[in-house]
């Protein structure tokens, strides 16, 4: 039987990662594939809680629908600008977005 | 009972056989056996035998990203007929008056593509 | 509304009676998307800002509207707020107010724009047009609603929105760019907050704000370490929304790479809904136990008015001093809610939710009209630093003086709104006895009248570096736009009471 604590590390897990990969890398691509990653965690996370947690209820399971509309709307919206990046700067290298002090 | 633990068994072989047979076929056996003589051409990319040409990493036509775009948008919305259509009964009018609502906003998105021409192929 | 099957019924007219003003929003929007798919493109391009202001102005009038709503429910009802589905969409003072800053705020925005569309025709009005609406609906649910899962959703229909404003120009680089690190920290923010959210749902067990509190209260004791990590995961994700120290990085980038209405719409209407957020949720689901957290928002609001008003000293470009300054404007409207946790009683909730509207509307009014004025100005210098700004006061007098006066209300000058408003926050920090940090907002004012000082100096001491001495055409909408932002900014500063009376004769959560 697993345990609550499993499933809630793990969820843990995975939004590190996303966090360390959006913080780090330099292909946005990839950087935007970590957000996706950390919302994912977050969808692990909600959807334990309302199956194991101290007071399930089906809350969760509606936000975890809703996360992942408004992930997946976040990701076209991503790529569509990152589209205009390109065609203006002609790369996707977080590295070479300076134009501006960051 | 004995039984029960011999089809593990069973399986445990095919496991250990699985692991076994292109580790050993592929990373042992291969290289003491095969000659190793590289040339240029031995280490060019296998392309039908002609000779290859361009990038492997080619940059596909951005008009697949919008398709891929339009998928995503589309796919996910459809998620949010599951749960309604579970509870359709006790949601009554209102519940059916709104997803309405709901699918005709998607359609005014479909026809917003098509009206700005995302979907013809140049 | 009566409940089947654990099912919430909803009749159409309740929906109306509550949520007018966004439904307005909406149908708004997609009237303009509509129109625009149907008719030629020049007949397109001048109606649908129009049309955007009128349904914007709309909504306006439907939320004065909403007030009666609300003290006629608290003078002959049960005590119980006007809402929907079990507390997940309430109707109160709290939302009206924000809800007049958010329609009234994009009207101006809106307003000037049509001289930005003049100036770029390669920029789709339509779209822009009903992003903003768009953006403005979400910035409405974030004020009213009592849900995790509809503030959220709330929340990203504004960012979205605002994500592709501020990549709006197709053709410009630093657009895209902004556009990028928006997304890019915006989305990990939203992430964050999620995650803390996650814990608190886990915990309550419930989405809803108002019936998760008392739980919240009830299990404080046993989950300290996970609610704070709530508490503290979404103070981070909220604090990137309205730029707080050390989450403000994006802020100068994206100012600088936006339109200057999209700007405008970001320092205003984003950042009050970014704090409606903030509120609501710290109010309302951590109410039991502010006293156990609040040392955090004090120390964030502390780093945000120093840091924001430093790194603005430095600063060469005017819209970069802009961003730096509206970042310790968060700190001064974060600092009534952090106080809060001193002395925690009914009467000191709603003072600082008047200090907090009261700087808002305030902020909203200067931020306007320097922004217009920064447009005009910015456009015939060809460059946007502050040497464009050199001998104004020779060459358009008008802008010259409204622009001191903005600059001067942003620093905190008397009869000015900008002063008032600091001096009910600074009085809100003495009543709790919290002196230091008013000490820190006097400090901090004080650092920022000298780079404001630089401004006015630019306009007013030296000579200009364009040659030619010729009149500045100002266009007739950002005239007004000027114009309304100077009227606003000078009115509240001689004639405060007019406002705050308002404020304080409000049912704030329905009380």
């Amino acid at each position: 039987m697993l345990s609550v604590e499993q499933f809630l590390t793990l969820g843990a897990i995975l939004f590190c990662i996303g966090l360390f990969g959006a913080l780090t890398k330099r292909n946005i691509i990839i950087v935007l594939v970590s957000i996706e990653l950390m919302l994912n965690a977050v969808n692990i996370n909600l959807l334990t809680f309302a199956r194991f947690g101290l007071m399930p209820s089906i809350n969760g399971q509606i936000f975890t629908l809703f996360t992942m509309t408004i992930a997946a709307a976040e990701l076209a919206v991503g790529l569509a600008v990152l589209i205009s990046l390109y065609r203006n700067r002609n790369t996707s290298d977080v590295r070479d977005q300076d134009l501006m002090k960051w | 009972m004995v039984s029960y633990w011999n089809s593990y068994l069973f399986i445990f072989l095919f496991l250990v056989l699985g692991l076994l047979l292109p580790i050993g076929a592929l990373m042992v056996l291969g290289p003491l056996l095969r000659p190793k003589n590289p040339t240029p051409e031995k280490l060019t990319t296998y392309e039908s035998g002609i000779e290859p040409f361009g990038e492997a990493h080619v940059r596909y036509n951005v008009r697949y990203y919008l398709f891929a775009l339009m998928f995503v948008a589309f796919d996910v919305e459809i998620m949010f007929l599951y749960p309604w259509a579970v509870t359709f009964d006790s949601l009554g009018l209102f519940g059916l008056v709104e997803m309405l609502i709901f699918l005709g906003l998607l359609v005014l998105g479909l026809v917003y593509a098509w009206k700005k021409k995302v979907l013809e192929w140049k | 509304m009566n409940g089947i099957n654990g099912v919430t019924q909803l009749a159409f007219s309740d929906v109306w009676r509550v949520m007018a003003p966004e439904i307005l929003l909406v149908l708004g929007g997609f009237l303009i998307l509509v129109l625009d798919l149907f008719m030629n493109k020049e007949s397109s391009r001048r109606l649908s800002p129009q049309l955007g202001i009128l349904f914007l102005i709309a909504a306006f009038v439907m939320t004065i509207r909403n007030f009666g709503l609300v003290s006629d429910q608290t003078a002959g009802g049960t005590g119980e707020l006007l809402n929907l589905s079990n507390m997940l969409y309430v109707l109160d003072d709290f939302g009206n107010v924000f809800k007049l800053l958010f329609t009234a705020g994009t009207a101006l925005v809106l307003l000037m724009s049509i001289d930005f569309f003049k100036q770029n025709p390669e920029v789709k009005v339509a779209e822009y047009t009903y992003l903003m609406l768009f953006a403005t609906t979400g910035a409405m649910v974030m004020a009213s609603s009592l849900d995790l899962i509809t503030l959220f959703v709330g929340l990203e229909l504004l960012s979205i929105s605002s994500y592709v404003l501020v990549a709006m120009r197709r053709n410009h680089a630093k657009s895209a760019e902004g556009g990028m690190k928006y997304l890019v920290i915006g989305s990990i923010a939203s992430a964050m907050a999620l995650y803390g959210m996650s814990f608190l749902y886990g915990v309550t067990g419930q989405t809803n704000l108002a019936y998760g509190a008392q739980t919240v209260i009830q299990m404080w004791l046993q989950f300290k370490p996970l609610l704070t990590l709530a508490f503290l995961l979404m103070l981070i994700g909220f604090g990137v929304k309205v730029s707080l120290v050390p989450f403000h990085q994006w802020s100068p980038d994206t100012y600088e790479g936006a339109p200057n209405p999209v700007t405008a719409f970001l320092a205003v209407v984003s950042k009050a809904a970014g704090f409606a957020l903030i509120l609501r949720t710290f109010l309302w689901g951590f109410s039991g136990v502010f006293g156990d957290v609040y040392i955090y928002l004090v120390i964030l609001a502390a780093l945000t008015m120093v840091v924001g008003n430093v790194a603005a000293l430095s600063q060469k470009n005017i819209k970069r001093l802009l961003a730096y300054s509206s970042v310790a404007q968060a700190g001064y409207l974060l600092l009534p809610l952090a106080v809060l946790g001193k002395g925690k009683s009914i009467d000191n909730i709603w003072l600082a939710l008047g200090q907090t509207s009261f700087y808002l509307v305030a902020y909203l009014f200067m931020t306007m009209g320097a922004f217009a004025v920064l447009t005009v100005v910015t456009r015939q210098a060809g460059n946007e630093t502050l040497e464009a700004f050199r001998g104004l006061w020779k060459r358009a007098p008008f802008l010259a003086v409204s622009m001191a006066v903005f600059v001067l209300s942003m620093a905190g000058m008397p009869l000015t709104a900008g002063f008032i408003g600091k001096f009910y926050i600074f009085l809100g920090t003495i009543n709790t006895e919290m002196y230091w940090l008013g000490g820190l907002l006097f400090a901090t004012s004080a650092i920022a009248f000298y780079y404001y000082f630089g401004v006015l100096k630019a306009m007013f001491l030296k000579d200009s570096a364009v040659q030619s001495h010729d009149k500045i055409q100002v266009p007739v909408s950002l005239t007004v736009t000027i114009a309304i932002g100077l009227i606003g900014t000078l009115a509240l500063g001689i004639f405060p009471d007019l406002l705050m009376k308002f404020l304080n004769g409000l049912h704030w959560f329905g009380q």
